[in-house]
């Protein structure tokens, strides 16, 4: 996988559906068995003791992916993967790709997306852009 | 002492009806939802400001908006608070 893998449509998918690490871990876990419904404890509880996720994390990721048509909530709250379109899938698949081959890189994008938002403020006061 | 409180209270209206335009400008070409929070906290604080003008410069005898000007900046700060919170995350 390149650098030219993080497209802007990719890093835009990062920065709004996979806010940190954890969401990352969450997400692959969620597509590796397509099939399933998740409750929720039990799919935070998968990921132990590696990564810890609280219940509020877990339910803001929830909401993130669900948001962008990444997963079904079930009336029951339990929790499948299934992407809204070819596109979503594909993206999933390019970010298990980016955590296999390029972790750290993969990690490096989506703490440095994160933090535009706060860059996007002090820009804002720039009266000159470059 | 009449043309010191023009000129600082006037530079506050100026600088808060500044960066109001830039945080709006920003919000404009970026459509990040923290920008827009935080334009709209410069948009009370201008009128904060606006009032200040009024209440010490223009009329300072005659009306005492203090409660008006209490309630815009605290309103600013509310969408300064909010905007933080729920999209610097």
């Amino acid at each position: 996988m390149e650098d030219s893998a993080f497209s802007d449509e990719f890093c835009r998918f990062i920065q709004t559906c996979v806010t940190s690490v954890d969401a990352a871990e969450l997400l692959l876990k969620l597509a590796r068995q397509p099939e399933r419904w998740f409750e929720p404890p039990e799919l935070a509880r998968s990921l132990a003791p590696a990564t810890t996720i609280s219940e509020a994390d877990l339910a803001r990721y929830l909401a993130q992916f669900q948001a962008g048509g990444l997963v079904a909530i079930g009336p029951d709250k339990r929790i499948q993967y299934r992407p809204a379109s070819g596109t979503h899938a594909k993206h999933v698949e390019m970010l298990a790709q980016a955590y296999k081959e390029r972790p750290v890189t993969l990690f490096r994008v989506i703490y440095a997306l994160r933090d535009l938002k706060i860059q996007s403020f002090a820009d804002a006061f720039k009266l000159i852009r470059k | 002492m009449v043309t010191f409180e023009f000129i600082l209270y006037g530079f506050a209206v100026l600088t808060s009806l500044g960066c109001m335009l830039l945080l709006f400008r920003a919000y404009a070409a970026t459509a990040m939802r923290l920008l827009l929070w935080s334009a709209l906290c410069f948009v009370c604080l201008s009128i904060n400001n606006v009032l200040l003008f009024v209440d010490l410069v223009v009329l300072p005898t005659e009306v005492d908006l203090r409660p008006y000007r209490l309630f815009a900046a605290l309103a600013g700060l509310l969408f300064l608070l909010y905007g933080f919170i729920w999209e610097a995350e």
